[in-house]
């Protein structure tokens, strides 16, 4: 018996100081990722307000003691939180995630310290400066288009296209709040003009998208309201419908036509996006950019700058296996954060021919974006001040927009469509060009001018050889100084066309709308418009919600329509208590516009898509619900709300990360509530599976 | 493998012997007989930094060896536990044997302390070496039926892929004990 009972305390002896001696595996780093956790040349370059992960990369795998196992935040000398681990049976590296964006004090910008305990060891990014910077933000306009495919009319079926811009976000270097993602009722574009099947139909579909940039956005790209990027979703492709083979298509910016039912649609608004800045195509025979993010060396292509010349990369990227894409090895930690968490191998956005599960941000785009996005040089200010109805115009300015063909030599080789005086506080400078645009006085002096860019060749649709055009869209706003008679295009020192500026400006009055003050549904909207000159005139339509609130802005709804009739069906639009129409009449130069009398129309409930993303830690969930309100936009996170069946209210917010949440099913229901009390909620079935080893 | 299987031999010895409780009631020198018990059992464990009370069933078989030293009664234990997690949805059960000594065993009160070891079983297939000491109290308000209190620490030891970790738990029991000899 006394043998048996020293035996047992040999072994109790042995059993306490060997998982010591088995978990001595060190840190080797500390990494601080936000999509790539190996950043271009060993750069630190970090976005504030971006959700992180810290990551403790180990000399070997290890069995995680999370009760030694930690990780402290610390911002500018200041403790910002400790982080638990996140449960892994045995890695080799060892993720710590925020459980809120606010729990993390929104990782705003500092310089930050993280000091990482892992099984008792310990190691500090003291000494080394990891500054998270502000970056500017993307603003995108999204709309599903009532699409005719050869006189085959269909609309977007599903929401799928609601929740794409999320991939943009987690892969550009932008922060949480930092990509505006605006969505509008349907466009209506089922008329024949519209065919998709043709170049024509196409062309002004793209027109009809770019219309929808509200007209101080010429004047100046960073004010409130303009969108970088207008993404139209269509249900299906076309160039042959319905087994079409066109992903979507382009004439310039800011439109860009998306094929909703498309797998990887959501990679498809990152590459069509990043173009804005500069990247270039990542898949064999498309436009290169090799300063930017340069690809697989085996690929060829056209010089992403001037596409009438071919290129190669040289910089020794190769391609994902599979994909028409630059491989980003895993090597390199891709990591989606609040996701699927860290990532194999896989091809960057601005590839083609792949799943949208093999997408991600190279070193190479995410080094090129976060550049870009500096405040002072790129991206879209939120903070950009624009207050058309503020009294303050100090200038007037004329909208112009066309199509040239190469090298115009005649009035013929020019199209225009129809220009729009306007006032506007915004101070626009006079540019000049072989192409351009030239205001003239009666002395016959230009009085100020407009250099036109254009291009013929552009990245052509996501997959297929930048597309040559013969004609090019131009479109920009330049003064329009008192005593301006005409203008006058010039290529060079020849006019090649010009446009009179008539003595009369044209007056629009008598808005009327058909159905009392308070409209919810299609209703009929009717005004008179005259011209002193008799000059043809066409209206543009603008809706404001709001106009005692500076948070709205008169939208446009419809531009240049020639009848004096517009049915629009407010049951799709944003409601407001006070709400008004704009009409604007042009004679093609010289605009005006009047204001409809106030009137209501009904809040309309957000809308709602509930999801958890896939369990990666035992009792861990994180919900995410995308909630769009035509009312108020983005909601606060106190305003979305959700409910466990067997737990009651469990958080707020359009993300919610629980933990400790036992083994079984239940239902997580979030529930949004807008500005205007309407609710609307939606439910997601989980399963929690916690398992565990011993 | 070696202490498991001196466990299992304790447990072996502790079952058959009440079989042969002629033999311990012959040889006993404090009128103990073989006894048994069941309890209601909860176990305080941890795991991933977590601590958790597990709920569960208890259960022994006591033989006492019918000697005593200084007054103090020894016998043997073979000890059945399970309880559930919540959290994981599994179970922990434990299979253990050892040694009791008993305190004054011919009265009312019967304080013990007893040392066990033996494997615990974790998540439908993990196994680990366990060593279990523990004290408790066993009250006969009848001459054969009496409630007990017990509480017992718990070192589990596991070793997954080559490494070794040990978990430290502890266990409360109440219930019942019935003694299947004269006492």
């Amino acid at each position: 018996m006394k043998r048996l009972l020293l035996s047992a305390w040999l072994v109790v002896a042995i059993g306490l100081v060997a998982p010591l001696l088995a978990r001595n595996a060190s840190i080797k780093s500390i990494e601080i990722n936000q999509a790539i956790g190996v950043q271009k040349n060993g750069a630190l370059k970090f976005v504030a307000g971006k959700e992180t992960v810290v990551r403790a990369i180990m000399s070997g795998a290890v069995v995680v003691d999370a009760g030694h196992s930690s990780a402290t935040v610390t911002k500018d000398g200041t403790k910002v939180i400790t982080l638990a681990p996140v449960a892994s049976a045995s890695a080799s590296e060892v993720d710590f995630v925020c459980p809120s964006l606010d729990a993390c004090g929104k990782w705003a910008a500092g310089n930050y310290v993280f000091d990482v305990t892992v099984n008792g060891q310990k190691l500090s990014t003291s000494g080394t400066t990891y500054k998270f910077q502000e970056r500017a933000g993307v603003r995108a306009l999204a709309l599903p288009v009532k699409a005719n495919y050869g006189g085959v009319i269909q609309s977007v079926s599903g929401d799928s296209w609601k929740s794409t811009w999320t991939f943009t976000r987690s892969v550009y270097p932008v922060s949480f709040d930092g990509f505006t993602w605006t969505m509008r009722e349907e466009l209506d574009a089922s008329d024949s003009s519209f065919d998709l099947e043709t170049d024509a139909g196409r062309l002004k579909l793209w027109q009809a998208l770019v219309a929808l940039m509200p007209e101080h956005c010429l004047a100046n790209k960073k004010a409130t309201g303009c969108f970088d990027k207008i993404i139209g979703f269509i249900p299906a492709r076309p160039g042959g419908f319905p087994n079409g083979n066109l992903q979507g298509y382009t004439y310039g910016n800011p439109g860009n036509i998306v094929v909703a039912s498309d797998e990887d649609a959501a990679a498809t608004v990152a590459h069509e996006i990043a173009h804005n800045y500069e990247i270039g195509d990542a898949y064999d025979g498309g436009s290169f950019n090799c300063t930017a993010n340069p690809v697989p060396d085996a690929f060829s292509g056209k010089l992403f700058a001037d596409p009438s010349q071919g290129t190669k990369c040289t910089a020794g990227r190769t391609q994902l296996g599979g994909v028409s894409g630059t491989l980003i090895p895993s090597s390199q930690h891709p990591y989606e954060v609040s996701g699927r968490g860290a990532l194999g191998d896989a091809a960057e956005y601005m590839g083609s021919g792949g799943k949208q599960a093999q997408f991600w941000t190279t070193q190479d785009a995410y080094d090129w974006l976060f550049d870009k996005f500096a405040l002072s040089s790129g991206g879209s200010s939120s903070a950009a001040a624009f207050h058309p109805q503020a009294g303050a115009a100090t200038q007037r300015l004329i909208e112009f927009f066309g199509s040239t063909k190469p090298n115009p030599q005649s009035a013929a080789d020019i199209t225009l469509r129809p220009w729009e005086g306007f006032l506007d506080d915004d101070v626009v400078t006079d540019t000049t060009g072989t192409l351009m645009i030239a205001a003239v006085n009666a002395a016959g002096q230009r009085v100020a001018t407009a250099a036109l860019a254009t291009k013929f060749d552009i990245p052509g649709p996501k997959g297929l050889p930048p597309a040559h055009f013969n004609s090019a869209e131009f479109a920009g706003a330049m003064k329009f100084p008192t005593g301006t008679t005409k203008f006058q295009i010039l290529n060079g020192s020849t006019v090649i066309r010009e446009l009179p500026v008539s003595a009369n400006t044209p007056v629009v009055s008598g808005i009327t709308m058909s159905g009392g003050s308070i409209f919810n549904g299609p209703t009929s909207i009717r005004w008179t418009g005259t011209d002193g000159d008799g000059d043809k005139l066409y209206y543009s339509i603008e809706y404001n919600p709001d106009v005692t609130k500076t948070t709205t802005d008169f939208e446009p709804i419809i531009t240049f329509i020639t009848g004096t009739q517009w049915t629009e069906d407010f049951s799709k639009i944003a409601g407001g208590d006070h709400a008004k129409l704009r009409i604007i009449a042009t004679d093609g130069i010289n605009a005006s516009y009047t204001d409809s009398a106030e009137f209501k129309v009904p809040f309309s409930a957000p809308d709602v898509s509930a999801k958890a993303l896939p369990q990666i830690a035992a009792g861990e969930l994180t919900l995410i619900a995308t909630v769009e309100d035509l009312q108020d936009g983005e909601l606060p996170n106190s305003s979305i709300v959700w409910t466990s069946k067997k737990l009651g209210e469990v958080g707020k917010g359009a993300e919610l990360n629980l933990k400790h949440l036992q083994t079984g099913a239940d239902e997580f229901t979030v529930t949004a509530t807008n500005s205007g009390g309407m609710k609307t909620s939606k439910t997601v079935a989980v399963t929690i599976v916690n398992t565990r080893i011993r | 493998m070696k202490f498991i299987r001196v466990t299992r031999a304790l447990l072996a010895i502790a079952i058959l012997l009440p079989a042969s409780s002629a033999f311990a009631q012959q040889t006993s020198s404090n009128n103990h007989g073989t006894a048994i018990s069941a309890s209601y059992s909860s176990l305080r464990e941890e795991q991933a930094g977590f601590s958790y009370w597990d709920k569960g069933f208890q259960a022994d078989v006591h033989q006492p060896l019918g000697r005593s030293i200084f007054s103090l009664g020894l016998g043997l234990v073979g000890d059945f536990s399970t309880h559930h997690n919540a959290f994981y949805d599994d179970s922990l059960k434990s299979y253990l044997g050892g040694v009791r000594v008993t305190f004054g065993s011919s009265s009312m009160i019967e304080p013990f302390a007893q040392v066990l070891i033996g494997t615990e079983q974790c998540c439908s297939s993990s196994k680990a070496f366990a060593f279990q000491p523990g004290a408790g109290i066993n009250v006969w308000f009848m001459d054969r039926i009496g409630i007990r209190g017990q509480v017992d620490y718990r070192l589990a030891r596991y070793s997954t892929s080559g490494t070794s970790t040990t978990y430290k738990e502890t266990r409360l029991n109440i219930g019942a004990v019935v003694s299947l000899g004269k006492r």
